[in-house]
C-alpha cells in the first residue's frame, strides 16, 4: 500500500512537472505492477482539467481518453506477460 | 449443472472502473461541474507551480557553486554580449514603433490596445493540447477570446478558458487549426495549419516568390505569426508547401502579453 501511495504521489509531480508523453508512460507501468489501478483515470482527467478546455480538441477530454487507452493496453499486456 | 457466463460490465472490479470514469467524464462535459472543479484545481495548481519554480532555481544555485570558474566568466561575457546586442535592438524597434505610430495617425488608423502581462506557469511541452497556462485571469480582466502575443508583437494565441487568477490559451499553432495568413513582402494570401509546438504548415500556388526567412502575418490581425523555414515544391505541382515557425523557441516562453478589447 505505502508502494502504491508513493507512486501515485509521483505520478501526482508528473502530471504538473513533466510532460504529457512521460506522465502516460508513468502510468502504463502504474496498471502493470499495481492491481485494479484506477487511480490513472483520475489522473488522466486531471491533465484535463489543468491543460484542457471544451473548445480544444476531443473536447477538452483527451486525457481521460488516453487514459482509457493506456489502461486497456497496460491491462492486455499484462495477460499476456502472466 | 448451471454455468453461469461472466458478464463483464457486472464484475465488481469493472464496476469501480466505470464508475470512476462516468463521474470525471460527467465532471468533464457538463459545464458547470467543470468549470467548477477547475477552478478548484486552479486554486491549489498555481501554489504547486510555484513551488516547482522556487525547487528549480534552488537547484540551479546550488549548482552554480560546482561549476568552474572559467566557464562562470565566459557565460558572463556571452550575457553582456547579449544584452547589448538586445539593448541596441530595443532603440531601434523604439525608433521603428514611433515611425509606425506617425505613419497610422498621417492614414487615420490609430490603433491603441490595452495590454495585460502574464506569467506562463506551464508550458505547452507538459500539455497534450499545446496550450499555455498563465497567471491572469479575470481579476486582471482577461476575457475569452482575448488575442496573445510574445515578445510585443508576434501573436501566438489566444484564451480559451478563464477562472478568477489564470487563463488557458489556445496557441494558433495547435496541430489542425486553421488560420488565414499573408506570406513574404507581397502579402501573398494562404491557409496555414498548425501543425504543433509552434510550426505551421501553408500550401501556395507555385512559382509564388517566397523566401526562407519571410515573414508570415495574419490576416485578420496583421500581427506575426512566424518566419518562413522551408518551401518544398516541385515544378510539375500545382502547389508548393511552405512550412514556418514561430521566430522563438515556445517551450522557453516565460511572460507573455494578453491584449484585451482591441481596438482597431
Amino acid at each position: 500500500m505505502k508502494k502504491r501511495l508513493f507512486f501515485d504521489f509521483v505520478l501526482l509531480c508528473a502530471v504538473f512537472y513533466t510532460p504529457w508523453w512521460f506522465v502516460a508512460v508513468l502510468a502504463f507501468f502504474g496498471v502493470l505492477f499495481f492491481s485494479s489501478f484506477y487511480e490513472v483515470i483520475v489522473f488522466g482527467a486531471l491533465i484535463d482539467f489543468l491543460y484542457g478546455a471544451r473548445t480544444l480538441s476531443a473536447m477538452g477530454m483527451a486525457g481521460i481518453l488516453g487514459s482509457v487507452i493506456v489502461f486497456a493496453l497496460a491491462t492486455y499486456v499484462k495477460k499476456i506477460v502472466r | 449443472m448451471i454455468y453461469r457466463r461472466d458478464n463483464i460490465f457486472f464484475a465488481r472490479k469493472n464496476i469501480a472502473f466505470v464508475a470512476i470514469f462516468s463521474v470525471s467524464a460527467f465532471a468533464l462535459l457538463y459545464a458547470p461541474a467543470r468549470n467548477m472543479v477547475t477552478q478548484s484545481v486552479y486554486a491549489v495548481s498555481g501554489k504547486v507551480w510555484g513551488a516547482g519554480d522556487l525547487a528549480s532555481s534552488a537547484w540551479n544555485s546550488f549548482t552554480t557553486n560546482f561549476r568552474s570558474k572559467d566557464t562562470l566568466v565566459l557565460e558572463n561575457d556571452t550575457l553582456r554580449a547579449d544584452v547589448n546586442r538586445m539593448q541596441a535592438q530595443v532603440l531601434d524597434r523604439n525608433l521603428l514603433y514611433e515611425k509606425v505610430n506617425k505613419l497610422e495617425a498621417m492614414f487615420g488608423r490609430v490603433q491603441g490596445d490595452n495590454r495585460v502581462v502574464a506569467y506562463v506557469l506551464a508550458g505547452p511541452g507538459l500539455s497534450p493540447y499545446d496550450t499555455l497556462v498563465v497567471d491572469a485571469g479575470t481579476d486582471k480582466g482577461v476575457a475569452i477570446g482575448d488575442i496573445v502575443v510574445y515578445t510585443g508583437s508576434g501573436a501566438i494565441g489566444e484564451v480559451v478558458e478563464v477562472t478568477a487568477l489564470s487563463s488557458k490559451i489556445k496557441l494558433y499553432s495547435s496541430p489542425g487549426e486553421e488560420h488565414l495568413v499573408n506570406i513574404g513582402g507581397r502579402f501573398i494570401p494562404a491557409k496555414a495549419l498548425g501543425k504543433g509546438m509552434g510550426n505551421f504548415e501553408a500550401k501556395v500556388p507555385e512559382g509564388s516568390t517566397i523566401l526562407v526567412g519571410d515573414n508570415v502575418t495574419s490576416s485578420k490581425e496583421g500581427l506575426l505569426l512566424g518566419t518562413v523555414s522551408l518551401v518544398e515544391g516541385e515544378p510539375s505541382l500545382p502547389f508548393a508547401r511552405v512550412f514556418f515557425r514561430v521566430p522563438f523557441n515556445i517551450t522557453e516562453i516565460r511572460s507573455v502579453e494578453i491584449i484585451l478589447d482591441k481596438i482597431l
